[in-house]
């Protein structure tokens, strides 16, 4: 990529404490992480639960704030900016939730919302606006008036799109967007998204652990393990011939309607809370190919080829 | 080893959750049941179960071992409960009592019960645990729920419906909580339980994941089944237009290049279910006779059984 | 909305401050007894025709004063009940909101609060400012205040962590658009069920208050029930019963409010 990027994230570190019983842990939810979203390419973050990805995401919109590293918006570093001084940045970033149920403020109606946004940009929305804005998701117009709790998962999920749109956003981070929704309903999101990419020009970050969605709307993946990053590739890349043996057995795992994927893998044990090893690579307690030096030395992330990256010890050879 | 004839459930406001339910769970058979939110999937295990409110509306027989569940009195119930037919359901966490430890919850019915000394269940429960894929099964023994992972407790509260060698076992969004890796760890159980001889009814949303356990499937829409026969015919080769769609509209790593198609539309309102075949909104192939007539569940000629009209031709 | 129907609380409640404020502050006009005019030779008089409500100490018509004392414990009850809730509103949601070092800065400026005795801070006001009823206002609202913040900053804790809170963040919003357009309307039921209650113990304050001297200058019920104490062994029940009704009720009233509000809105 020629052009700088639009936004960067480098040496990204976030940690959380955890009380369980009486013991308290420091968890580092993201441990050096580094990012860079071009306009135009659309990215996907797989990762399961505990790897850190919906910490990260909170992080790109600076929802909070990390304990260590830089954001970089444009040329700017905006990490430790606050209020007023991220007024451009909040106009050009926006998010969308998991839940639709609770992403809505039950209390107003739907025009009300997608107004009280255009607000926030200080514009004067008039109801033509609100209008265009459900028709950009397809939503018919008697929604305008009603409350949240009249919508279905489908219905409120197109508005909180729909509102984030009317700020022009130019990268939408998306968490988990269809998750919490119906079978028969998540693909009509998901359409729903990928015209929107070309209608609006907005770039995606997809953050989901469902990995068979990305396909559809990103050109290149990352993928999380216990807050690192263990391998970035081009999608069909990723998907057609995964390098880190975490992205291996999370692909062979994901079922598949065309009968089992079953590539003879073996599935690891233990999951993220249990098995993360400390001290090497975090993989190690749970791959099947591991070696001495992965149980000492934590590998770090590598170029293989064009635009893959991995963090692997067996491709250092 | 277990018939449903005809099962029909309502609530209170006479609001329809089943309509006229009729499946058989074969010996060593792995019954699938798809559906979405509103489908009837958890009301049709929670009556098997007899666990409905008390003012819920049940019709019908639901025939295991020669008698109707739904006639037992109260303490042959008690006894099929958990010794006969368990379940287990989404949400772990919430099964288990938060101030107790895990094991004595685990073996607790058969200990109260006097069915085994507690030295006995407690080493019992261990080594069942350690055969459903529980890493350090004494320690976990021990443990508090909220000191499991999800995949641990999952595995824990299969233990506790497995403890006393159920013949069938109910299980309801077993995985849907979990990540795809620990589901793959815990479908590969479930494969050992039923090599093992035990029947189940495998209750999901996820129809690539039913395609991977099941035997036979039945899948339901707002409460009616709308296709039923084995995975073959259903999954690899569906005809009921709602089936169609939910396979067409499933994103799987494949499915970019057969293309992602959306279905249209939105699930119907139980309260107020449009007239004739209730899937007639959405349906790409409806006609006048769907938009009036709710079609009846028709055996086609490979055996399995559709409700549709456009499928009643097809034989 | 499950039962819009006016229940019996409120409707009870409604009657008795309507009652009240009607009478307390039109009654003068229809019924022409001056409340504070002595007759010494009348004094002690049970209720009769001319005298409804009796005779006190000093021969004023007991309910003329009854009457007149309305006005101060509506005025106050109100008054510092609108104070207590506007104060441990506000303060109660940006402390949970803001976190960390307001919060606990807020905490212990209400732990501080919370330790100083109502009569020592009137004391010194009055002192300070000599007495009025805008005094007792205060009073009573600066006292009263922590109740509500502990139950609004509860509140705001958990809505703060909701999604759309999170969306009007990413959107740019300041704290005090998420404040005011949506943490206050999402908790609107509680404040109110609330300023009922604090309306109804701001009654039961300013007639303690009354009760020690603290009247502000006017006619109180508390103050009449003081004097009226040391006569109850002649014989001179209704120089007690009156007051002390009349500060039941009022109280009562506002309380009943509430608890309609809130059996009508759960």
């Amino acid at each position: 990529m020629s052009s700088p990027p639009f936004l960067s994230l480098r040496n990204i570190v976030k940690r959380f404490t955890k009380v369980v019983g009486g013991q308290t842990t420091l968890i580092t939810a993201v441990d050096n992480v580094n990012l860079d979203i071009f306009l135009g390419q659309s990215v996907g973050i797989i990762g399961e639960s505990g790897s850190g990805k919906t910490t990260l995401g909170k992080i790109m919109v600076k929802l909070l704030d990390p304990d260590g590293g830089t954001i970089s918006f444009g040329q700017k570093d905006i990490t430790r900016l606050k209020g007023s001084g991220l007024r451009d940045f909040r106009a050009s970033v926006q998010m969308i939730f998991q839940d639709p149920y609770s992403s809505l403020d039950p209390k107003m109606r739907v025009k009300d919302l997608i107004a009280d946004f255009y607000r926030l940009a200080n514009k004067k929305p008039t109801r033509e606006d609100i209008l265009r804005q459900l028709e950009l998701v397809s939503l018919d117009q008697d929604v305008a008036d009603k409350l949240p709790h009249e919508l279905s998962g489908g219905q409120r999920q197109r508005v909180a799109i729909a509102r984030a749109l009317s700020l022009n956003p130019k990268l939408i981070v998306a968490d988990e967007p269809v998750s919490a929704l119906d079978v028969s309903i998540r693909s009509q999101i998901l359409q729903l998204l990928a015209k929107l990419q070309g209608q609006a020009g907005v770039t995606y970050v997809l953050i989901t652990h469902d990995i068979a969605t990305l396909p559809l709307l990103v050109d290149y993946i990352y993928v999380m393990y216990a807050g690192s990053i263990v391998e970035s590739a081009p999608t069909r890349t990723l998907i057609d011939r995964p390098l880190h043996p975490y992205t291996k057995a999370l692909i062979s795992a994901v079922p598949d309607l065309d009968g089992n994927r079953e590539s003879g893998l073996p599935i690891p044990p233990g999951d993220v809370e249990e098995a993360t090893h400390s001290g090497g690579c975090k993989y190690y307690g749970r791959c099947p190919y591991a070696m001495a030096v992965c149980r000492d030395v934590e590998p770090s992330l590598r170029t293989v080829e064009k635009g893959v990256m991995v963090a692997c010890h067996l491709l250092n050879r | 080893m277990l018939e449903i004839r005809n099962l029909s459930v309502a609530y209170p406001d006479g609001t329809p959750a089943l309509q006229n339910l009729s499946i058989s769970l074969g010996t060593r058979e792995v019954l699938g049941i798809i559906g979405e939110s509103g489908s009837g999937k958890s009301t049709l295990a929670l009556a098997i179960m007899r666990l409905l409110p008390p003012d819920a509306n049940v019709k019908g027989e639901i025939i295991y071992n020669g008698k109707d569940i739904l006639g037992l009195s109260k303490s042959e119930l008690e006894r099929v409960r958990g010794t006969e037919i368990a379940m287990i359901f989404q949400d772990a966490l919430s099964a288990f009592d938060p101030l107790m430890r895990v094991g004595p919850q685990i073996v607790e019915k058969a200990v109260t019960n006097k069915t085994l000394g507690y030295k006995e269940a407690r080493a019992r429960a261990i080594d069942l645990m350690r055969g459903l894929g529980v890493t350090n099964p004494e320690a976990r023994f021990d443990a508090y729920p909220h000191e499991l992972s999800g995949g641990l407790r999952q595995r824990a509260f299969i233990a506790m419906g497995l403890f006393q060698k159920p013949k069938i076992i109910i299980l309801d969004e077993p995985t849907s909580a979990l990540d795809v890796i620990t589901q793959a760890q815990l479908i590969q159980t479930i494969r050992g339980l039923k090599e093992g001889g035990l029947s189940m009814i495998f209750i999901t949303h996820d129809i690539a994941l039913a395609s991977t356990i099941c035997d036979r499937v039945a899948v339901l829409y707002a409460g009616k089944m709308m296709e039923y026969g084995s995975v073959h015919q259903v999954i690899r080769r569906p005809i009921h237009p709602y089936t169609q769609g939910l396979i067409e509209s499933t994103p799987t790593l494949t499915s970019v290049r057969r293309g992602l198609k959306a279905m249209k539309g939105y699930l119907p309102n139980l309260k107020s279910l449009p007239g004739g075949c209730r899937f007639h909104p959405r349906c790409p192939f409806a006609t006048d006779i769907c938009r009036s007539v709710d079609p009846e569940l028709a055996e086609l000629s490979d055996g399995r059984l559709v409700a549709c009209h456009m499928a009643a031709d097809s034989k | 909305m499950a039962n819009t129907k006016l229940n019996g609380e409120i409707m009870f409640g409604i009657s008795v401050i309507l009652f009240f404020t009607i009478t307390s502050f039109f009654g003068k006009y229809f019924i022409p007894i001056n409340p504070s005019v002595q007759h010494l030779s009348a004094a002690f008089q049970p209720p009769s025709w001319s005298h409804p409500f009796g005779t006190d100490y000093l021969g004023r018509d007991v309910f003329a004063r009854t009457l007149e004392g309305g006005s101060v414990s509506i005025e106050v009850g109100v008054a510092a009940g609108l104070l207590t809730v506007v104060i441990g509103g506000l303060v109660g949601i940006f402390s949970a909101y803001y976190g960390y070092k307001v919060d606990i800065t807020i905490q212990r400026v209400v732990d501080i609060i919370l330790s100083i005795p109502l009569i020592v801070l009137a004391l010194v006001l009055v002192a300070l400012f000599g007495s009025s009823i805008a005094l007792i206002v205060f009073a009573i609202g600066i006292l009263t205040w922590p109740s509500l913040a502990r139950i609004t900053r509860a509140e705001t804790l958990s809505l703060k962590e909701r999604d759309f809170v999170y969306a009007e963040i990413v959107a740019g919003a300041s704290g005090i658009h998420v404040v005011f357009r949506h943490l206050i309307p999402n908790q609107a039921k509680t404040i109110l069920v609330y300023s009922g209650l604090a309306m109804s113990s701001a009654t039961l304050i300013q007639a303690a208050l009354s009760y020690l001297g603290f009247t502000g200058g006017s006619v109180s019920w508390g103050f009449d029930l003081y004097m009226a104490q040391q006569y109850i062994f002649n014989g001179s029940w209704w120089m007690t019963f009156f007051p002390g009704a009349a500060i039941t009720l009022t109280s009562l009233g506002f309380y009943m409010i509430s608890e309609g509000l809130r059996k009508m809105w759960r």
